[in-house]
């Protein structure tokens, strides 16, 4: 049985790496900016994505973040997308929600959390 | 007598000349007559010291000639400083009486020296010492009027008057100079009289270039500026109090050589230093002079200040940037020096509650920390009253009856604290200053003080509480500043913390795979770079940018296929000039800043609009033109929001147009903004060409294309 599709979006290739060891039970893609992550929506059609804020050529604030995060679900309404960000929660989470995020997951990343929220996401799809 | 016949004489030929020319032209008005009257006056009177100098005789003729060729100058010039006055007939009536009251005196004067006549020579008649006095005060008068009409001139009459008043001014100078000289030595110097004949004559020429200049005939008739300032009052006082104090100095003097036998000389010398010693104290010493301007507001004036004047000068005071001294030091010298008070002290309100001693002037050095429902404080606030501390010892009920107060002791207990001055900002009470005694005005503390005090205390409030709204700012930004580096940092350690505890939480699955050891090893790496990338923010190292010669059109390119190659639309179509353009800049920034205006474009533009990105050559400048067809904007969204930090129609915090332009203008450029509603946008960057753009053009095309 295939594994379902996930995509992470961050520009940081530590985290990337870390994440692709540290999740269970999802085939995973990369990407590290808006270009790469559009190309691995169409290539790949992931059921989840996690995306980073801080994304060039904002790394510093939240704008590219969200044009992406909006980019992806105009192409993919379904999609189940998951704001992982080191920015302000307060402020983000509320936001995140409003642009049709599945759920807001404040930095630093724990794995076993992490993957239950995409578990949970999962189960939303199915 | 030789040379005084020729001194005299070319004197005599150009006053006369001086007149002739004059009456040939339009007699039209007063002044001009008397001008004629003068120096046909002066002319008569030089022929005649001339013919004595070369025949003898005429000497009482000469003497009274003289003082009405005096006489004649002294009317010129009162009709002259009448026409500075606006025209009221109590001004006629005073420049009458003064003119007859001159009159009086040289024609007494004249008396006195018909009387005196009694044969022997022309110096020693002249030389008497009621004479003399008379001659002295004459010249003296004469100075100060020519005084008052140079500060009377306006500004723009000054050109043609100014040699006017230069020469008639130099006359009487010289004339005090010769009788000053004779009243101490009790004889007329044969130099100095034959030189003035020279002198006179050069006058001549001083008046010729003033009516040569059409210098108008009267003063200030287009000026409203003209008035009879305190200041003027008290140099012109201070001026003749000084002539005055001479004559006496002469008479003891003379006295003193007179009296003081074999050692007559001696003494006279040491007396006269003495009392030249004795003018230069008086004239430095601060209690003289205040005790003479109080006179002159008693005895001159209807109001004790002139208003306009200590407005200037308080708004001078505190706004006297090369000063060395604080905003409060001068805050407390701008109120001390409208009553002439030698020190005082600043108590400023504090955020916990009291009211604490900020600053001192010449005041002792002293902790004060009242709390902020003092009696004192609550008084000041409710009645806005400047407490006087003299009347509140003679009489503490007249304070009391309208509300309670108590004095603290470390103010009664100060012998030399005069005044209190509140610091009023609209209702609330600021802060307020401790005056010390004045020398001058002890005596008289009346409404009139308390009023100028009381308004000038809320202007000096004023000036402080923005000062302290400024410093409030300040701090505020300061905040902010730490604010942002705290919030990337704690973001980046957050990133650095989630990297390094994933690294813990896979190994324990992953450890005996050598990939995963690979790439731990290659996260750890990541995050140590992370945090030498953060420690040289911290340092304030990294703001300074990588500049790097970069050729734009090629920037545009990558910023364009960065922005489009997701399928985002409109797809920005570029023109760039066949020459290379080259600026200096960060790559990074200068990308993400182009990116951005972009971004902002397609978001604004349907995707059946378009985007033009065009690059071109102007002057030293690259200017990169980044039009849309979209939604556009208003006018009050340009000037209100657009350029406001942290600003964005998309709701987001990130980098906007407030941050490109900063950079464009940190690298010497500009970015204009053209828009209208349903129309479009044009943003318009304008950077600096790098200096050595043929050159880093080369070098940037071998570097690109060079081995391939």
């Amino acid at each position: 049985m295939n594994k379902p599709k996930l995509l992470i979006v961050d520009d940081d290739q530590g985290i990337r790496s870390q994440l692709q060891w540290g999740i269970e039970g999802f085939d995973i893609a990369t990407a590290d900016s808006r270009e790469n992550a559009i190309k691995q929506l169409e290539t790949h059609q992931p059921l989840v994505v996690t995306l980073d804020l801080g994304l060039p050529p904002d790394v510093d604030g939240t704008s590219e973040g969200f044009s992406i995060l909006d980019a992806l679900l105009t192409r993919q309404p379904g999609l189940k997308v998951i704001v992982v960000s080191a920015s302000d929660k307060t402020v983000n989470s509320a936001k995140a929600l409003e642009h049709g995020a599945f759920e807001f997951y404040p930095k630093p990343v724990d794995i076993s959390s992490l993957q239950e929220v995409l578990d949970r996401a999962l189960a939303a799809i199915e | 007598m030789y040379i005084e016949s020729i001194s005299f004489g070319i004197s005599t030929l150009l006053f006369l000349m001086l007149g002739l020319i004059m009456l040939t032209g339009k007699r039209d008005n007063l002044p001009k007559n008397m001008l004629v009257v003068a120096s046909l006056a002066n002319a008569v009177w030089s022929g005649t010291v001339t013919y004595q100098a070369a025949f003898g005789g005429l000497l009482s003729f000469t003497l009274l000639l003289e003082l009405l060729r005096s006489l004649a100058w002294f009317a010129f010039l009162l009709v002259m400083l009448r026409t500075a006055y606006k025209n009221s007939d109590q001004i006629n009536k005073n420049f009458k009486i003064t003119f007859a009251g001159l009159s009086v005196f040289i024609v007494g004067l004249m008396l006195l020296a018909l009387y005196r006549i009694s044969g022997g020579s022309f110096f020693e008649f002249i030389a008497g010492n009621d004479v003399l006095v008379g001659h002295l005060l004459i010249s003296i008068g004469g100075i100060v009027i020519v005084e008052q009409l140079y500060r009377n001139t306006p500004e723009e009459q000054r050109w043609g008057l100014k040699y006017l008043w230069i020469g008639i001014g130099s006359m009487f100078a010289y004339d005090f100079y010769l009788y000053s000289d004779a009243f101490l030595f009790q004889r007329i110097d044969n130099e100095l009289w034959n030189a003035r004949g020279f002198i006179h004559a050069m006058v001549v020429p001083l008046i010729g270039v003033a009516i040569k200049r059409e210098m108008q005939w009267s003063l200030g008739k287009e000026s409203i500026d003209v008035f009879l300032s305190r200041r003027m009052v008290f140099h012109t006082t201070t001026l003749l109090a000084a002539g005055v104090y001479l004559i006496f100095i002469g008479f003891g003097g003379y006295y003193v050589r007179e009296m003081g036998g074999g050692w007559g000389e001696v003494a006279q010398a040491t007396f006269m230093f003495a009392a030249f010693l004795g003018l230069a104290v008086l004239f430095f010493s601060g209690k003289i002079r205040a005790r003479i301007k109080v006179m002159i507001d008693k005895h001159f004036f209807h109001y004790k200040y002139d208003y306009r004047d200590e407005w200037l000068r308080i708004i001078r005071t505190l706004s006297q940037q090369n000063d060395d001294k604080t905003l409060h030091v001068r805050a407390i010298r701008a109120l001390a020096q409208i009553i002439d008070s030698p020190g005082g002290l600043l108590v400023m309100e504090r955020d916990n509650g009291f009211f604490e001693s900020d600053e001192r002037w010449n005041y002792e050095p002293i902790k004060v920390r009242e709390p902020a429902d003092s009696t004192l404080n609550r008084f000041l606030e409710e009645f806005r009253f400047v407490i006087s501390l003299d009347e509140y010892n003679d009489d503490p009920e007249m304070y009391t009856r309208l509300g309670p107060l108590e004095l603290p002791g470390w103010l009664t207990s100060n012998k030399d604290a005069w005044l209190v001055v509140p610091l009023m900002l609209q209702d609330h009470l600021l802060g307020y200053v401790v005056l010390l005694r004045s020398p001058a005005h002890e005596r008289y503390f009346n409404w009139e003080d308390s009023d100028l005090l009381k308004t000038a205390g809320r202007q000096v409030a004023s000036h402080l509480a923005q000062y302290e709204a400024a410093q409030a700012l300040l701090s505020a930004r300061r905040f902010e500043e730490v604010n942002r580096l705290s919030a990337f940092i704690v973001h980046d350690i957050k990133n650095m913390v989630g990297q390094l505890s994933m690294v813990v939480s896979n190994a324990a699955r992953h450890k005996n795979n050598p990939m995963f050891i690979d790439d731990a090893i290659s996260t750890v790496e990541n995050s140590v770079n992370k945090m030498n990338k953060l420690l040289i923010r911290l340092r304030g190292e990294g703001g300074a940018d990588k500049k790097s010669p970069l050729n734009l059109c090629g920037l545009l390119e990558e910023s364009i296929r960065a922005c489009s190659t997701a399928g985002t639309l409109p797809v920005p179509v570029l023109s760039c000039t066949t020459e290379a353009i080259m600026i200096m800049a960060d790559k990074d920034r200068m990308s993400a800043n182009i990116a951005h205006l972009i971004q902002n474009a397609q978001d604004a533009t349907d995707d059946n609009g378009s985007i033009n990105v065009r690059l071109r050559k102007e002057g030293e400048f690259a200017v990169v033109e980044i039009a849309d067809t979209g939604e556009g904007m208003d006018e009050k969204f340009i000037h209100d929001k657009l350029f406001q930090p942290f600003e964005s129609t998309k709701g987001t915090m990130g980098i906007g147009v407030f941050q490109v332009r900063e950079y464009v203008h940190k690298l010497g450029g500009q970015l204009d903004v053209e828009s209208q509603p349903g129309i479009g946008s044009i943003f318009r960057l304008r950077i600096p060409l790098s200096s050595h753009s043929s050159y880093t053009a080369q070098v940037v095309h071998l570097h690109e294309h060079g081995n391939r």
